[in-house]
């Protein structure tokens, strides 16, 4: 059944764009049908998957290559897929009421349900390879979705930053992925699985394989220093937003971590890289949404924090940490995509996002205003949220560690985690209060002329209820939602118990006091903001702009010196290059690799006919009249013909034969047509310059003569050709070679000689263009 | 020692191809390039001199018992006759390529300069150059058709 709804999903974007939504009002709820219907099906599997039950499919597409799409749906994927296909519905709804008239509806729902497959074929991919592809279907849909206002040049570069980010994340993670396959014998995922920790973490490969993995994971989920690209991609339409870089996508690094954690938690450098940078991200994040007044702004680095937290959490290989990572996913989604589609409602509705200007729309807006307070005192972990079930347990977690004596580790995280809550708290309120709960904004205040229609808030409430309704029904869902999603990450079962409430255990009164730190810091938050304001910032985005600049430089300046002069120093340039690396190659064997055979002495005519062209050569090179140079071209043209009657090669020999007529015909009668120019001749020091060019080159022809001639390098497959060739019917071994065995070689041939007798003809037939009117002669721009 | 004479040849071919091909005129440039494409042909043909025989050629088939010793590699031979058709074609289409740019030339439109190279050091102003092209070209145009004597074609 997965295969049927990737494609249901992915035809149903392109049907709804050649249906034209734009024209007919509340097309968001057509729209949703097929992500609805997809979410519906995973809900109904909760049972028997949450049982320990895997559905697998392979759809097989090249036997003989053995080349088959494998999917597998298992707690993780189940969770995932819910959270892709759940909230996609909701986007569906909104996005059609976001983009109302706007006639690039449809094209929005062809990249959006383009994007929704690829995310559910990469939770429910079972193959490394089938899962990059998925991958990079995501990173593509992105980077169309921010550059979708295509006037916006903040937009464009936004989306350029996502995709050249991410992108080289995934290349760097398709070559671990390789390594991956090849340490583990198999590209399959459950296969990869099933082998003993132990034969991957000892491989001596596994360093550099889990780097690239991780490096894969780090830029798709903003993790510090990669963090600046999601920021700039909240340049995207809200909706997409909402969906990719809050709910989904941004998300699938950690997908990548929680479903690779079995075979790899146990090594340290994996707990460190996690701890480390997931622990970093968490504090630049939260500290850097402050200094932000822009709703989404605030949103994106909130979000970049909150996957900061996810990462860290993932080091560990304990229940409690899994737990409190499947917990914190989920309830990150149910709050960012729901708060983030406030944004894109006030956008609307007041034409800000700056909460400098906004003030009490709780009052204008009561819908949005409830749907965003309780959202907001989720994302703010106060009691009893979703939010405040998974930053418990996210404390628990360091609590446990403390317990189990690696208490300085624990009390870093510790810490950490405290600081990072408050500024949770703190940024939530500043949003909150300052948006929605105020009377008056101290700018001018921007009114609301565009309200939202009840339906349009619909699916924003829906999410938020969904969210807050959520820590009531624990016992229902533990099991099913969180302990199989759970078990797939730990690689052993799983069973949480989670509660709203413990009593008064330390972990609360820890939450209380990062609560009242955070609000501590809210009543502060002018002084704050003035002091960030000072403060510099470190800027990802400069630092990546100025390195594509510099990337540019560098093709210039390289077009420039290589490209950039006279057509001599052009061709002088890769010919020199070649004798360069002829002699570097040459360097230490020269004399080894060049070895003469004494014994093949010539005759009489095997030196002077040589000489003779020698000679005719020099005069070329030498000649005043072009006849005379072409008539010596002629004569070493019938050296070489010789040449080759003397050393047995008649096929050769005819052909130079006719070559030669043709080319001496042609050069004679096409220069007598053309007047002789007397050219000024090149001053001494450039045709010194030129010489020692040509000695260099004639070096380099002697130094590659010599190397043919000497013992063959590589085993030659001639002597296949000519003991075969009474097989193909042929005695003339030359013939056979071109004709039967290398007949491709031969049509390319006749290709060249087409395309240059077609271009010949052209430029033969358009000289006919002359005589030109005197009047209108072409004249000589002033300049030159 | 066959070998070294090949090598000498081969060598002087290249170096007054190149020397050919480095002046700026562009006929000489054609006899360097036709130059050139016999130097590397040799040096291909050098593989398979040192070891002398028959032409690869099976005269009689039925009789042909698979001694291939006494044959020179055909291989080298393969590639070179391909090679030697393939440089014609190129040459052959230079010469049509200067036959054109001395008519182009016969109008007045000079092409040795390298105001038209984009990456030159000192880049004009290339709009203006590139309006003039079109407002050229479209002259050009023009006239093939008031030059069309009436009747014919």
């Amino acid at each position: 059944m997965l295969t049927p709804f990737l494609l249901l999903l992915l035809l149903s974007g392109p049907a709804l764009w050649l249906l034209r939504p734009h024209r007919w009002g509340h097309a968001g709820w057509l729209a949703a049908l097929s992500p609805a219907l997809v979410t519906g099906w995973l809900l109904t599997q909760l049972g028997a998957v949450g049982n320990g039950q895997v559905l697998t499919e392979q759809r097989v597409w090249s036997d003989a290559f053995g080349l088959a799409l494998d999917l597998r749906l298992d707690g993780l994927g189940l969770f995932f897929g819910l959270i892709v296909a759940g909230i996609g519905t909701a986007i569906a709804v909104y996005a059609g009421y976001y983009f109302e008239k706007n006639s690039r509806l449809g094209y929005f729902y062809a990249l959006l349900f383009t994007f929704m497959t690829s995310m559910l074929g990469l939770v429910w991919a079972d193959n490394l390879l089938a899962l990059f592809v998925f991958w990079e279907g995501t990173s593509i849909t992105s980077y169309l979705l921010i550059s979708f206002k295509l006037t916006d040049k903040n937009a464009l570069e936004g989306a350029r930053r996502a995709f050249v980010v991410t992108g080289m994340g995934a290349l760097a993670m398709l070559g671990g992925f390789v390594l991956l396959g090849q340490m583990a014998g198999t590209y399959s995922i459950s296969g990869l699985l099933a082998l003993p920790a132990a034969t991957l973490t000892q491989h001596a490969l596994f360093t550099p394989m889990l780097v690239l993995v991780l490096l894969g994971a780090f830029t798709k989920s903003a993790q510090f220093p990669f963090h600046f690209w999601l920021p700039g991609a909240m340049a995207a339409p809200t909706p997409a937003s909402a969906y990719l870089h809050s709910a989904t996508m941004v998300k699938a690094g950690v997908y990548l971590l929680a479903r690779l954690h079995p075979a790899f938690a146990e090594s340290p450098l994996w707990f460190w890289a996690l701890f480390v940078v997931g622990g970093l991200t968490m504090l630049v994040g939260a500290v850097i949404a402050l200094r932000h007044y822009d709703l989404k702004a605030i949103l994106a680095y909130a979000t970049v924090s909150q996957l900061g937290v996810l990462v860290m959490l993932l080091a560990f290989n304990t229940k409690v940490a899994v737990t409190a990572a499947v917990v914190g996913i989920l309830a990150h989604a149910l709050y960012k995509g729901p708060l983030f589609m406030v944004a894109g409602i006030v956008d609307h509705a007041t034409g800000t996002r700056d909460i400098r200007k906004l003030a009490g729309l709780a009052r204008s807006l009561p819908l949005v205003g409830a749907a965003a307070i309780l959202a907001g005192v989720s994302m703010a972990g106060i009691i009893p949220t979703f939010g405040f079930v998974a930053k418990e347990l996210l404390l628990e977690n360091f609590f446990a560690l403390i317990e189990a004596g690696q208490s300085q580790l624990g009390w870093i995280g510790l810490v950490a985690v405290v600081l990072t809550g408050a500024l949770f708290v703190a940024y939530s309120l500043i949003l909150l209060w300052e948006a929605f709960l105020r009377r008056s904004s101290p700018l001018k205040q921007a009114t609301v002329h565009h309200a939202p229609s009840t339906l349009f808030v619909l699916p924003v409430l829906a999410l938020t209820i969904v969210g807050a309704l959520i820590p009531f029904f624990f016992s229902a869902i533990e099991g099913a939602l969180f302990g199989s999603a759970g078990s797939a990450i730990l690689g052993a079962t799983l069973e949480p118990h989670l509660a709203l409430w413990h009593g008064w255990t330390p972990i609360f009164l820890t939450s209380l006091l990062a609560i009242a730190l955070g609000a501590l810091v809210f009543t502060q938050r002018e002084g704050i903001r003035k002091l960030f304001a000072k403060a510099p910032e470190f800027k990802g985005q400069t630092v990546f702009d100025s390195a594509v600049d510099a990337l540019y430089g560098v093709a210039r300046w390289s077009t420039r010196t290589v490209q950039g002069s006279s057509f001599p120093t052009q061709i002088s340039i890769p010919l020199l290059a070649a004798a360069g690396f002829a002699a570097f190659a040459l360097r230490h064997n020269f004399i080894a690799d060049l070895r003469v055979d004494w014994s093949a002495v010539p005759t009489f005519y095997e030196v002077v006919l040589p000489l003779l062209a020698v000679v005719a050569a020099l005069a070329i090179a030498r000649a005043q009249s072009r006849l005379s140079a072409i008539i010596s071209l002629g004569l070493v043209g019938s050296v070489v013909m010789l040449i080759y009657v003397f050393f047995s090669a008649p096929d050769l020999a005819l052909t130079q034969f006719l070559v030669e007529v043709l080319t001496l015909v042609l050069l004679v009668f096409v220069f007598y047509r053309i007047p002789n120019h007397a050219y000024p001749k090149p001053p001494k020091h450039r045709s010194l310059k030129y010489l020692l060019i040509s000695l260099v080159v004639g070096a380099w022809g002697f130094s590659m003569a010599l190397l043919a001639a000497g013992e063959p390098l590589a085993q030659s497959i001639s002597e296949y050709f000519s003991l075969n060739a009474t097989a193909a019917h042929g005695g003339n071994i030359v013939n056979v070679i071109l004709v039967d065995f290398r007949g491709f070689d031969t049509l390319g041939e006749i290709s060249v000689m087409v395309v240059a007798a077609l271009g010949g003809y052209a430029l033969l037939r358009a000289s006919r263009l002359r005589p030109v009117k005197p009047d209108k002669k072409y004249k000589e721009p002033p300049h030159a | 020692m066959i070998a070294l004479v090949f090598a000498g040849l081969v060598a002087v071919l290249m170096a007054s191809a190149t020397y050919l091909i480095l002046q700026r005129h562009a006929v000489r440039m054609v006899l360097g390039l036709g130059l050139f494409t016999h130097a590397v042909n040799l040096l291909l043909f050098g593989t398979s001199v040192s070891h002398r025989g028959l032409p690869p050629i099976i005269a009689d088939k039925a009789a042909f018992n698979g001694d291939i010793s006494q044959f020179v590699d055909p291989l080298p031979q393969a590639l070179i006759l391909t090679a030697i058709v393939i440089s014609f074609g190129i040459v052959a289409f230079l010469i049509a390529l200067l036959h054109r740019r001395n008519s182009l030339e016969a109008i007045g439109e000079s092409c040795t300069d390298r105001r038209n190279d984009p990456f030159a050091k000192q880049a004009p102003a290339t709009l203006e150059r590139e309006e003039e092209d079109y407002e050229w070209l479209e002259d050009v145009v023009l006239l093939k058709q008031l030059d069309k004597p009436k009747g014919r074609r």
